[in-house]
């Protein structure tokens, strides 16, 4: 827990560094003695450095009070990472495949790192369900589906 | 009768409507009973649907699914020990060992009972408080509402964080979120990098998807890696009708889970699982066999499920009136209704009195379809349990992104999605809770607007927020929120001090 604190504190503190910069750029357009767009903005970002420094105190005194590092159980298994990955791949191609096309592998991924490993369910699922979520939504319910520039032109 | 009444009780009752009702509680009957699957998930995936229905439909189908899941929840956690739900913990606690000595057709009839008891009397609840504290919240000015949207804000953070710093930080990466986009006063573009998709901000509902659909895809994802691919409950649970001796032996429960849960569901951020274990505590007191509660006490299945359910109806009472979330379902529900043009609050009654009725009389429809379809089909319902993994996980990826593209045909929206996600899984990560970010989005505009629309009316000056007395109540309030955590803590420790070595 220490260490993910103060993981979590600097990463807030750079956040806040950059968000400050930010609206240091914004443009004031407002009536006199009265808030403008940036009011909302530094009042945030001071409070998210306060809040950052004070997270960043606790995990430092964590650590240097002899609590308990954070487990090696912590660390992300496999598959999830694996499965985001596919996913990540799948919204990639997506504008480019369109709906059917690119949904069709990625379901057969996605059951595969899921640990199907019947060959034949997996056929099935992987055109049945896509094909039936696009029927659904395309002609039930006239839900534009994503098209893809080298699919649907 | 009041038209309006009439007119959302008409609404309501229609057919279209009640078939909508009836396929939202099926569906949340199905949702809440699987493990690992959450009611907002579930919400989630039926959302792009309500986008092409008119408001009443969808209204009637999200309610449908809100109060079925809450029931669906304690089916797993009687049949397999596995809450569906958090709100459904506690049921387990006696359900699940009646289920084991055999008993497992009385405890699902009496968490049925107790659930539908629960439900009707939040609806009743928010029948009459609902528009008595909606004509009270149209005095609120800008000061007012600021405080209150603030107020609603610090009670969910206090509540939703086991570290309140994580809590609040959580609340202001949302609130820094909603900063994107055109300010809400002005009208000027912040942090849009002169991206034109920028500029009507990040849609909730995108967010929304992310944050709650990829975390639980991966958490599914590591259950199924772990060999958990699906469930699968006893076969035969004889029958779930109670008996006339149950029913007179819950009474007591089952009004202690009502009127608790009602409250709890009030008061934003505190949720079903909170009420489930004060009710259970509450009955296990007031219990003439108090000693039985643990080991299969029909009374410790009535008093959790009257209760979570009874949080419903409660939590729907600020959502309608003051447009303040209780919980991350209600949240959605306002999201929901925005894309329809209806926003939550006071002025819902007073503009849209028909529709607000509708919604109210839609949650008691929800109630009573809950209770015909789970002692008319749970036989049925239960082999959902059985449903693999492998099926399940693929189609909420696959219907993430239809939610996300439809809500403005924007592949845009499919990529703030997954980011969200992704924040979502870093948060997760951190121990960091995901509630107050979510309803920092949904209040931030809100929060924004009021406090400059207050202290421009007032030319700057601050005191404005303590001249007011509703504004001097919720920012009391607040306070006593932010500090409940330290003096519960303080408190933990001098009792500690004070105990014998």
């Amino acid at each position: 827990m220490p260490r993910k604190n103060i993981i979590a504190a600097t990463s807030f503190l750079l956040f806040s560094a950059v968000y400050g910069y930010l609206t240091t750029g914004l443009i004031e357009r407002t009536l006199p003695n009265t808030p403008g767009p940036s009011f909302l903005p530094w009042l945030l970002t001071v409070v998210l450095v306060v809040l950052s420094a004070s997270l960043l105190a606790q995990g430092l005194l964590a650590s240097g009070g002899g609590e308990v590092p954070d487990s090696a159980e912590d660390a992300p298994a496999a598959s999830p990472l694996v499965g985001l990955v596919v996913f990540a791949v799948y919204l990639a191609a997506l504008p480019f495949l369109g709906f059917l096309p690119a949904s069709v592998p990625f379901f057969g991924g996605l059951m595969l790192i899921s640990g199907e490993r019947r060959i034949a369910f997996i056929l099935i699922a992987t055109l049945a369900v896509p094909v039936f979520l696009y029927s659904l939504f395309t002609f039930g319910f006239q839900i534009p589906m994503p098209t893809g520039s080298w699919v649907d032109g | 009768m009041n038209p309006d009444i009439y007119a959302g009780f008409v609404q309501a009752s229609h057919f279209s409507s009640l078939m909508a009702t009836a396929i939202g509680s099926l569906l949340g009957l199905i949702v809440g009973m699987i493990p690992g699957m959450t009611i907002s998930a579930g919400i989630i995936i039926v959302l792009p649907l309500t986008f092409v229905l008119s408001p009443t439909i969808s209204i009637s189908l999200l309610l449908g699914l809100y109060a079925g899941g809450m029931m669906g929840g304690s089916f797993s956690a009687i049949l397999l020990n596995i809450p569906g739900t958090p709100s459904a913990s506690a049921t387990a606690m006696d359900g699940y060992p009646m289920a084991r000595r055999g008993e497992a057709g009385r405890a699902l009839g009496t968490a049925i009972v107790a659930s539908f008891a629960g439900g009707l009397f939040s609806f009743f609840s928010l029948y009459f408080i609902a528009p008595q504290l909606a004509e009270v919240a149209l005095q609120f000015r800008a000061p007012d509402l600021f405080s209150l949207v603030f107020f609603g804000l610090s009670v969910i953070c206090s509540f939703a964080a086991k570290s309140l710093v994580k809590g609040l930080l959580s609340a202001m990466i949302g609130l820094i979120l909603v900063t994107i986009g055109q300010d809400p006063v002005m009208g000027t573009a912040r942090y849009t990098f002169g991206d034109v998709n920028l500029l009507s901000g990040i849609h909730f509902l995108t967010a929304l998807i992310g944050l709650f659909a990829i975390p639980q895809l991966a958490e599914g994802l590591v259950e199924a890696a772990a060999g958990r691919s699906s469930h699968q409950a006893e076969p035969g649970f004889g029958s779930v009708l109670p008996s006339w001796a149950d029913l007179k032996a819950i009474r007591l429960p089952v009004s202690i889970g009502a009127f608790i849960g009602t409250f709890i569901g009030i008061l934003p951020g505190a949720g079903g699982p909170i009420a489930a274990f004060i009710s259970y505590d509450y009955a296990q007191k007031a219990s003439k066999q108090p000693e039985e509660f643990g080991k299969g006490s029909i009374e410790g299945v009535a008093a959790p499920e009257a209760a979570n359910n009874a949080v419903t109806g409660g939590a729907l009472i600020p959502m309608m009136t003051l447009g303040i979330p209780g919980d991350p379902v209600t949240a959605i529900l306002i999201g929901a209704l925005l894309v329809h043009g209806l926003a939550p609050g006071p002025l819902l009654f007073m503009e849209q009195a028909s529709f607000a009725y509708t919604i109210i009389f839609s949650f008691f429809w929800a109630n009573i379809f809950n209770l015909i379809i789970s002692l008319s089909g749970l036989r049925l319902l239960v082999k959902v349990l059985a449903t693999p993994k492998s099926i399940l996980l693929p189609s909420i990826a696959v219907l993430c992104v239809i939610g996300s593209f439809a809500l403005r045909n924007s592949f845009f929206d499919i990529y703030v999605m997954f980011g969200f996600g992704l924040l979502g899984l870093f948060m997760k990560w951190l121990q960091m809770p995901v509630v107050p970010l979510l309803l920092a989005l949904v209040l931030g505009r809100q929060l924004e607007e009021h406090l400059r629309v207050a202290l421009t009316a007032s030319k700057g000056d601050v005191s404005v927020f303590f001249t007011s007395p509703f504004s001097v109540l919720f920012l009391c309030l607040s306070a006593v929120s932010i500090l409940w955590p330290f003096i519960s803590e303080w408190r933990k420790k001098k009792f500690a001090a004070l105990q014998p070595s």
